[in-house]
C-alpha cells in the first residue's frame, strides 16, 4: 500500500470531516460541501483509497456505520474510546450515577420500538416511518414494566439486592410535575423528554411542532443506521450475559429468596 | 406396612396398603411408614407428616428415592418417638413455622399502607409561621387525606387522572367548614395552601414523586424487607399542561380500610353489611356502605377500562384468558350483585312502606336512590365486562399480521430482554450502546472545567439517594485539615494601616523604602510579606486601590529591586510608586 503524503492528507481529511458531518453540524459542512463530494467519490472509488480511511478509522477506534451522501456517518467502536458519547453527553445530572446507563438503554429501546414495531421496518424507507409522540413512548414503557412480573418465576438466578431494569422503571414515577428538576432524569417522563432532545441535537430525530405543546418526532436515516447496530449489539449482549450468569449459576447452585414487590402496577 | 402417600394429586395425604398404588401422576412423596402406627382417622398429623416427608424430598432427587427409603426405613425406629409427638418435629423444622408461631408480618405490612397518613400529624409541627400554625391546628389532617383520595376515586370515574388544581378546588370548600366549626375564619389562599401540601405530602413531593419506601420485619423469612407504594400516583397522559393523578391499589386500600381485596368482593361484602345494618335499623350506615359500593364500582370500571385501551392499542400484549375471564367472572359476579343489590332495593323500599316516623322514611328513601344508583352503575359495569371479548375479537385481526422476516431481531423481544436485564448489566450494555448508536462525541483537547467537573460528578454521587441506600458510616474518621493562612486577617488588616498611614503622610512612597520599613518592624516575622501582599492586591484590584485613596505606578522601567523581608523571603522586581490619591468628588 503506498502513502503519499498528499493520500494521507485526503485520508485524514476524510475522517475529519465525517466527524464533523457524523456530529449533525450541518452549518460547519455547508462550507466544505464540494470537498467532500469530492472524497467520498473516490471512496467509493478507489479501492486502496478506502482501505486507508477505514485503517485510520480503526486507529482512531471509530465504527464506520454507512456511507451516506454528506460524509461517513462514523460511531465509536467501543465504550472505552476516546470519541465515545458518554452519559455525561446526556446531561451533567444524569451522570450522577452510572446505573443511570440502564434506564437510558431501556427508554432508548422502547423509543426505538415506537418507530420500529417490526424489525422490517429497520429496513424501511424512513419516509415511511411516521412521527411518535412522548406518549407513545410511555405506553410502550407502561407495557414492558408490567409484562415482566409475569416471567418473574423464571428469574431465579439473581441475587436478592439486584433490581431489573423492570423494577427500576416501576419504581419510578411517570411525571414529576416539579420542572426545576427536569434534567435529573427522576421520571419517565424527564427521561424520555431528554433522550428525544439528545436524538434532536445529534440530528437523529427531526421535531414538528404541528400541535401547539405537542412535538412531533421523525426519525432521520441516520437514526435508522445507528439502531440497526445499536439492536443487533443489545440483542447479542444479552445473550452473551445470559449465557455466562448460566455458567456462573451451575457452578454455586443456590437458593436465593425472592424480593418482596409490592410497588403498584398502576 | 403401609405407605404414606403426600402426592398433589391426591385431594389429602393417604395410607396405602402397596407402594405401587399408582396414583395417576404420583410424584414419589411415596415413602414407607415402617411400621409406624397412623391412625386415619387422627388427620391432625397429616400436615406434620406432610411437612416432614416434604423437607426431605427438597433435598434429594427422583432417582435415588429408593435409597431414600432405605435411609428412612434406618432412621425411623431411632426417631420414632419423636415421630408421634409432632411438637418435637416442629422445632426441629424452624424453617416452616406457619401455623404455629404467631406472626404478625401480614398486618404490619397492610399497616404500613396506613403510614404516609399517620405521618401527616408530625406536619403540624413544622409550621414555622404563627398564623400558619394555627390554620394547621384548626384542621383535620386526617379527614383531609381521606377526602383527597375520596374526590381523586371520584373524579377518575370519567377521566384517566384528577389534576391538583381540581382535588384542590373540591377540597378548599370542606375544609372551610372544619375552620368554621373553630369559629375562625382564614383567607381561601391559607386554606388551599393547606390542603396543597397534604397533597403533597401524600403524593410524596418532597421525595421526587417516588414510592413511600417502609422497612419492616418479616417474621416468616426473619429479616427485614422493604414494602415501597404509591397511594397516589402520577399518569402522563400527554394531554393537557397539568400533571394527572390517580389511586394505585394501596391507595384504594388505605381508602377503604385495611382489608385488601378486589373491587366486586368489595362490592358483595358491602351488599352483605347493607343487608345486616337494615336489619339492625341503622340505616346512616348503610347509606355509607351503599356509597362505598358505588366507588368500588368505579375502581373496576377504571380496571376495564385500561385492559379496553390496552386491546385497542397493542392486542398482542392481552392474554384471552384475562379477558374471557373478566368477562365470564365479572359478568356472574356483577350480575349476582346486582341481583342482590335489587332484593335489596325492594326490602328498603318495603321498610319505607311499613315505616312510621319521618326522619326514617327519608333515610330510607336516600337509601334507596343510592341503591338503584348502585344497580344502574352495575348494569352498566356488566355491560362493558360482557363487550370486553367483543373487542377482543374485533381487534384480533391485528393478531394475525404479517410479520416481515428481516435480519434484525424484533424489537419486542429485544426491549423483553432489556427488561428483564438486571441493572448492573444493563448499566453495562447501556454504557457500551450509547457509545455505539451516538455520533463521535466532540472533545475538548484541554479542558480545565472538565476536571471541576469530574469532581463535582463525584461528590454527587456520594449523595445519590436511590441508589446508594446504604449510608455510610465512619467510625474512625479524623477531621478534615482546613487550610489555615499563615497571612492572618490581623497581619493583613495591620499592614493595610502601616501601607495607608505610610502612604497620607509622605503622599508618594516607593516600594522599596516601604518594604524594609515593614522588615525592620517587631509585630510579627510574616509583617513584610503581609505589607508586600498588600501592596500586590492594591496594584491587581483597582478597587481595593480605591478604597485606600492608594495608586501604584512603575517608578522606571529599568531599576530593579531585591528587599529582604527576613525569614529567608526576597522581593524582588520592578520599583513601583505608591501614592496618595484621594478620589476626587468632582
Amino acid at each position: 500500500m503506498e502513502t503519499t503524503a498528499e493520500t494521507l492528507y485526503a485520508v485524514n481529511r476524510l475522517i475529519y470531516f465525517s466527524l464533523i458531518y457524523s456530529s449533525g453540524s450541518s452549518r460547519t459542512m455547508a462550507q466544505y460541501s464540494s470537498e467532500v463530494t469530492e472524497l467520498i467519490q473516490r471512496f467509493q472509488s478507489q479501492d486502496i483509497f478506502r482501505k486507508q480511511v477505514e485503517a485510520g478509522l480503526e486507529a482512531m477506534e471509530l465504527r464506520l456505520l454507512v456511507l451516506e451522501d454528506g460524509g461517513l456517518r462514523l460511531s465509536a467502536l467501543r465504550a472505552e474510546s476516546f470519541f465515545a458519547a458518554t452519559l455525561t453527553d446526556y446531561g451533567r445530572l444524569l451522570a450522577r450515577s452510572d446505573l443511570k446507563a440502564a434506564e437510558i438503554l431501556a427508554v432508548h429501546c422502547a423509543i426505538a420500538t415506537a418507530f420500529f414495531p417490526t424489525e422490517s421496518d429497520l429496513d424501511a424507507p424512513v419516509e415511511d416511518l411516521g412521527a411518535i409522540v412522548i406518549t407513545d413512548v410511555i405506553d410502550i414503557m407502561r407495557r414492558f414494566t408490567q409484562v415482566e412480573p409475569v416471567q418473574d418465576d423464571e428469574r431465579g438466578s439473581l441475587h436478592p439486592q439486584m433490581k431489573t431494569v423492570a423494577e427500576r422503571l416501576r419504581q419510578m414515577p411517570e411525571d414529576n410535575p416539579d420542572r426545576q428538576r427536569v434534567g435529573a432524569g427522576n421520571s419517565w417522563v424527564e427521561l424520555v423528554t431528554r433522550i428525544l432532545e439528545h436524538m434532536v441535537e445529534t440530528s437523529y430525530l427531526l421535531p414538528f411542532k404541528e400541535n401547539p405543546g405537542e412535538t412531533e418526532y421523525r426519525p432521520t436515516p441516520a437514526y435508522q443506521t445507528a439502531m440497526r447496530e445499536g439492536i443487533v449489539y443489545s440483542f447479542h449482549a444479552f445473550r452473551d450475559i445470559v449465557l455466562r450468569s448460566q455458567l456462573k449459576e451451575s457452578a454455586t447452585q443456590g437458593t436465593p429468596v425472592k424480593e418482596d414487590k409490592d410497588v403498584s402496577d398502576q | 406396612m403401609s405407605y404414606y402417600c403426600s402426592s398433589p394429586v391426591l385431594a389429602k395425604p393417604q395410607i396405602f396398603n402397596s407402594p405401587t398404588h399408582q396414583a395417576p401422576n404420583c410424584c414419589g412423596y411415596c415413602f414407607t411408614t415402617a411400621g409406624l402406627v397412623i391412625d386415619p382417622s387422627a388427620p391432625s398429623l397429616y400436615p406434620t407428616f406432610h411437612r416432614y416427608f416434604k423437607k426431605i424430598a427438597k433435598y434429594t432427587l427422583m432417582p435415588i428415592r429408593l435409597s431414600l427409603i432405605d435411609f428412612v426405613q434406618q432412621r425411623l425406629p431411632e426417631e420414632t418417638g419423636d415421630a408421634t409427638s409432632p411438637s418435637e418435629i416442629q422445632g426441629e423444622e424452624v424453617a416452616d413455622p406457619i401455623g404455629f408461631e404467631t406472626d404478625v408480618s401480614r398486618a404490619t405490612f397492610s399497616a404500613l399502607i396506613m403510614r404516609p397518613i399517620y405521618e401527616l400529624e408530625s406536619r403540624r409541627f413544622g409550621q414555622s409561621d404563627a398564623s400558619e400554625s394555627q390554620v394547621w391546628d384548626s384542621v383535620d389532617l386526617m379527614w383531609t387525606a381521606f377526602a383527597i383520595l375520596d374526590v381523586i376515586s371520584e373524579l377518575t370515574e370519567y377521566q384517566v387522572g384528577a389534576t391538583r388544581t381540581e382535588v384542590v378546588g373540591r377540597i378548599v370548600h370542606l375544609i372551610r367548614k372544619q375552620v368554621e366549626a373553630c369559629k375562625k375564619a382564614f383567607s381561601d389562599e391559607v386554606l388551599e395552601d393547606v390542603v396543597r401540601k397534604v397533597f403533597d405530602h401524600l403524593v410524596n413531593r418532597n421525595n421526587r414523586y417516588l414510592p413511600f419506601s417502609y422497612t419492616y420485619f418479616n417474621g416468616v423469612s426473619e429479616s427485614f424487607k422493604s414494602r415501597r407504594f404509591w397511594i397516589i400516583k402520577t399518569v402522563f397522559t400527554g394531554e393537557g399542561q397539568e400533571a394527572r393523578f390517580s389511586l394505585t391499589a394501596e391507595g384504594y386500600a388505605a381508602y377503604f380500610g385495611l382489608h385488601e381485596s378486589s373491587a366486586l368482593d368489595a362490592t358483595a361484602i358491602g351488599n352483605l353489611r347493607i343487608k345486616l345494618l337494615l336489619d339492625r335499623g341503622n340505616l346512616d350506615d348503610a347509606i355509607n356502605v351503599a356509597d362505598g359500593n358505588r366507588k368500588q364500582c368505579a375502581r373496576k370500571a377504571h380496571e376495564v377500562r385500561t385492559v379496553r385501551r390496552l386491546i385497542k392499542r397493542n392486542i398482542q400484549t392481552v392474554a384471552y384468558d384475562r379477558v374471557e375471564g373478566l368477562a365470564d367472572e365479572g359478568v356472574n359476579q356483577a350480575m349476582d350483585i346486582q341481583k342482590e343489590g335489587s332484593r335489596l332495593h325492594n326490602l328498603v323500599i318495603e321498610n319505607m312502606l311499613g315505616s312510621e316516623t319521618g326522619r326514617s322514611a327519608f333515610k330510607l328513601h336516600r337509601l334507596a336512590e343510592k341503591l338503584e344508583a348502585l344497580n344502574h352503575s352495575l348494569m352498566k359495569l356488566a355491560g362493558e365486562l360482557q363487550d370486553l371479548p367483543e373487542d377482543y375479537q374485533s381487534n384480533s385481526h391485528k393478531l394475525f399480521r404479517r410479520r416481515g422476516t428481516g435480519a434484525f431481531p424484533c424489537m419486542d423481544e429485544v426491549l423483553q430482554r432489556i427488561f428483564r436485564l438486571d441493572e448492573n448489566h444493563a448499566a453495562l450494555i447501556g454504557t457500551e450502546f450509547i457509545a455505539r448508536i451516538d455520533p463521535p462525541a466532540r472533545r475538548t483537547l484541554f479542558d480545565p472545567a472538565a476536571v471541576i467537573e469530574a469532581c463535582d460528578r463525584a461528590l454527587e454521587k456520594q449523595q445519590m439517594a436511590g441508589d446508594h441506600s446504604q449510608a455510610m458510616i465512619e467510625v474512625d474518621g479524623k477531621p478534615i485539615l482546613r487550610f489555615q493562612p499563615d497571612l492572618s486577617d490581623q497581619l493583613m488588616l495591620e499592614a493595610f494601616e502601616m501601607l495607608q498611614g505610610e502612604v497620607v503622610r509622605e503622599k508618594e512612597v516607593l516600594v522599596s523604602t516601604l518594604l524594609k520599613k515593614a522588615a525592620q518592624s517587631t509585630t510579627s516575622d510574616l509583617f513584610a510579606v503581609a505589607v508586600a501582599m498588600g501592596i500586590f492586591q492594591n496594584l491587581v484590584d483597582p478597587r481595593l486601590a480605591q478604597k485606600h485613596n492608594l495608586s501604584i505606578s512603575l517608578f522606571d522601567p529599568d531599576s530593579r529591586i531585591a528587599v529582604d523581608l527576613g525569614g529567608g523571603r526576597l522581593y524582588r522586581g520592578h520599583e513601583l510608586r505608591v501614592k496618595y490619591s484621594p478620589i476626587s468628588l468632582l
